[in-house]
């Protein structure tokens, strides 16, 4: 009497699971239109999110990189234009004192020796030149002040210098006090070392380690200093020796211009490998976003297309649903 | 005589289709209903002595489709058991993120590598220090979180295990209950569909759990054996499964060591994949509890040791002496112990302002008792560099291959949605199939519209049947009538 037939749960079913598995795609496809992004990185991947985290990690540290660069070109800038005003100041220094240590007269020497103690106290404010917060000069402490003020120095000196009657002599203790590490390093400096190396990309490091203790300076500083030490009241009143005083001095800012101009080139050479890895950084950067969107990317037109023909199937399996729910038998008895 | 056996066909006639539109009835009133098999009358010509008289009816026969029916179970098995599997590897995919969402660990990773860059840069700003600080302590709390989530993984696969022995007992005891009952009543010639019906749907409940084979016993009695061999049913007497659940797991337990395993009758029982009770969504929750869960565990405390031997003692920190924890610590003490080290991982108190701490140790050493030179940056570099520096992993339970940390982790990540696209794939390719057989099964259930079709012919059986009866009661009467 009965023949199988086909069981109504199996067609309700069937359509079900289709209905249910089209509409989860067309809310994929649309969510990536929506965003651009793949809606599931790792399988559009592959699953290889080795590359993906690299990428990610890569860009973080050369964002940090960034300011590492901008705030190390900021220090040397800065410290290049102190030492430009030092240099400035020892090669007029130089000039008036040279020129008055040889001509003798006591006018020109009582000008040049005034100026050089304003020029000594122009050279340390400059060395004590503050960016921010930041002392320039003052290596691994640059919360504390690079050099004491400039009176202090010369009131060292002239305890170092008392007693001492002949201009060679003079000379001598204060190059001395100047190069030994018990004088200018401990009494004047209240700096820290040299800094080491900073990392400004992920392959450069560069020293911005010059302090107020660098040889070039003090040397400078020495050669002012001298000059300063006759504006004293306390400096020798015998017109030879301080003729010869200033004459030394000058020579020894003179002689020194070649140390000043190696610390110069030294400093540019830093600022130009800033520069160069700043540069490289930002190339690489625009690179490595570009690889990043290219990963993650959909295709807008291919999603779009695939979003419009999952919508077109959903409503044709919706129109097939509502036809075979009207055919039954018990319509027709 | 003959009339009265005329009398008596249709009688009979009009029992088998009253009996038959009973059928129907049953039929179409459960056509909506999962797991309900579609009746048929089995009716036959009566013989009385050698003469054939009326029609019988025989019994009433359920139409099962055996095979397809055990097909159907394993294939559903099969797919709750991945299912199981996609679900877990997908939950771990979520707790670790994916590396361009910002709160990843990787990106938390990257963070701190960035946060030790700035602070290079400027190594006089407490800003700077308090950002390192900060970021190590993001790193930590990502590892903890990722290995929490893990160990609540373990604790749902065990609650549902536990749930889910208790279901099978029961529906055991139930099939062995009814199966008393059905050659009880068999026996006795007596209609036993609808306790069958009962007794299939007792066993579909289960068969997502473990893989089941029905065997057919005589006398209408079933037995049930799971796909390897493990007896669960026969005759009348059902076996017993035994499991103690764990409400809370921490790392590093395992069968034996504070977690419960399988019993059988008594008997420990594996739910591997060649054990007896393996396979199904029983042996998967096994298997999320007691491998792949400790397997992630595993890689997520060899990250944790990665940093806290980079960073520790003989590393670029001169002022840690042998024996002290470095920059990150287990709880605050030295690593001894790697398993679970992921959730005890913390920034050591020295440098942390927030456990008392002070910020200049991040740059100064964490031994060292007074703030040295502000401008100093040699150790925020020296601990940079040992963060990306490439290098074997410590642990065994990372891929091999000279990396960095956040490398490391990207290599953790990458195993970690590779599994999850595997489940998924073999989830959908196992849900398809069995979607595919129980399509099939449903084919063979209730058509309402051939119901209807055979009520036509019953209707007019009926109405033959009727005729004939009004006929024979007519002629009855006309005899009764000759002698008035």
């Amino acid at each position: 009497m009965m023949n199988a037939g086909f069981g109504d749960l199996a067609q309700a079913g069937l359509l079900r699971r289709q209905t249910t598995a089209l509409k989860v795609e067309v809310q994929r496809l649309s969510s990536e239109v929506a965003t651009g992004r793949a809606a599931d990185t790792a399988r559009a991947l592959s699953g290889d999110l080795g590359q993906l985290a690299g990428i990610e990690t890569s860009l973080r540290r050369l964002t940090a990189y960034r300011s590492a660069t901008t705030e190390a070109a900021l220090q040397a800038t800065g410290q290049q234009g102190a030492l430009a005003v030092l240099d400035r100041l020892a090669s007029d220094g130089a000039q008036d004192l040279i020129t008055a240590g040889t001509v003798g007269q006591t006018v020109l020497l009582t000008t040049a020796v005034t100026q050089a103690g304003d020029r000594f106290s122009s050279a340390v404010a400059a060395l004590n030149t503050r960016q921010g917060d930041r002392a320039l000069f003052a290596g691994t402490a640059p919360q504390a002040q690079a050099l004491a003020g400039a009176d202090a120095i010369l009131d060292a000196l002239e305890a170092e210098i008392a007693g001492i009657a002949t201009a060679e002599g003079i000379a001598a203790a204060v190059g001395d006090w100047f190069t030994r590490p018990s004088g200018f390093d401990a009494v004047a400096y209240s700096g820290g070392a040299a800094p080491g190396a900073l990392p400004m990309s992920p392959e450069d490091a560069v020293r911005l380690d010059v302090t107020a203790t660098d040889p070039a300076v003090k040397a400078t500083l020495e050669g002012l200093a001298l000059a300063a030490l006759l504006n004293r009241p306390t400096a020798p009143a015998d017109a030879t020796t301080r003729t010869a005083l200033a004459r030394i001095a000058g020579e020894k800012l003179l002689d020194d211009r070649t140390g000043r101009s190696a610390l110069a080139a030294r400093i540019g050479l830093a600022e130009a490998r800033i520069e160069t890895a700043a540069q490289r950084n930002a190339t690489e950067a625009s690179a490595l976003e570009q690889m990043r969107a290219g990963l993650l990317a959909a295709d807008p037109y291919a999603a779009a297309t695939a979003l419009e023909a999952a919508q077109t199937q959903l409503e044709t399996l919706f129109a097939v649903t509502a036809r075979l729910s009207r055919l039954s038998l018990a319509d027709y008895l | 005589m003959s009339i009265s056996a005329t009398l008596s066909s249709a009688l009979s006639g009009l029992t088998a289709a009253a009996r038959a539109a009973e059928i129907v009835s049953s039929n179409v009133a459960n056509a909506q209903v999962e797991g309900y098999a579609r009746r048929e009358l089995q009716v036959a010509p009566r013989a009385v002595g050698a003469a054939g008289q009326g029609v019988q009816v025989v019994g009433v026969t359920r139409i099962t489709d055996r095979v397809l029916t055990g097909d159907r179970r394993l294939a559903e098995a099969a797919a709750a058991g991945a299912e199981v599997r996609a679900g877990f590897q997908a939950g771990i995919e979520a707790l670790l993120g994916s590396p361009e969402v910002a709160g990843s660990l990787t990106a938390r990773i990257a963070d701190f590598d960035a946060a030790l860059i700035a602070a290079a840069s400027r190594p006089d700003a407490d800003t700077r220090l308090a950002a390192v600080a900060e970021a190590a302590v993001a790193v930590t709390r990502g590892l903890a979180a990722a290995s929490d989530g893990v160990q609540a993984a373990r604790e749902q696969a065990d609650g549902r295990i536990a749930a889910g022995v208790g279901r099978i007992s029961e529906a055991l005891a139930g099939v062995a209950a009814l199966n008393r009952q059905i050659i009880g009543l068999s026996a006795t010639g007596r209609d036993v569909t609808g306790l069958q019906d009962q007794r299939q749907r007792l066993i579909d409940g289960i068969a997502a759990q473990v893989p089941l084979r029905e065997v057919d016993r005589g006398g209408g009695a079933v037995a049930l054996y799971t796909a390897n061999g493990a007896t669960l049913v026969e005759g009348t007497r059902s076996a017993q499964l035994g499991f103690t659940a764990t409400p809370v797991i921490a790392p590093g337990m395992a069968v034996g060591a504070g977690l419960s395993g399988l019993t059988l009758d008594g008997r420990a029982v594996g739910t591997g994949p060649d054990g007896l009770l393996g396979g199904g969504a029983l042996a998967a929750d096994f298997a999320v509890r007691d491998r792949d869960a400790p397997q992630v565990q595993a890689q997520l405390d060899a990250l944790a040791l990665e940093l806290s031997s980079r960073f520790g003692a003989g590393g670029p920190d001169a002022t840690i002496s042998p024996g002290q924890p470095g920059l990150f610590t287990d709880g605050g003490a030295v690593t001894v112990n790697v398993v679970g080290l992921a959730g005890r991982l913390a920034l050591n108190a020295a440098a942390d302002p927030a456990q008392g701490g002070a910020l200049f140790r991040l740059r100064d050493g964490l031994g060292a008792a007074a703030p040295g030179a502000t401008g100093d940056a040699t150790l925020l570099v020296a601990l940079q560099a040992a963060l990306t520096a490439p290098r074997e992993p410590a642990s065994a339970s990372l891929p091999p291959g000279a990396r960095g940390v956040a490398a490391m982790a990207g290599q953790v990540a990458s195993g970690v949605a590779q599994d999850r696209l595997s489940a998924e794939t073999e989830a959908s390719f196992a849900s398809a199939r069995s979607e595919t057989l129980r399509t099939l099964e449903r084919a063979g259930g209730v058509d309402t519209d051939v119901e209807l079709q055979n009520l036509l012919v019953i209707e007019k059986a009926w109405a033959a049947n009727a005729q004939v009866l009004r006929t024979v009661d007519e002629m009855m009467s006309l005899l009764l009538g000759i002698g008035r």
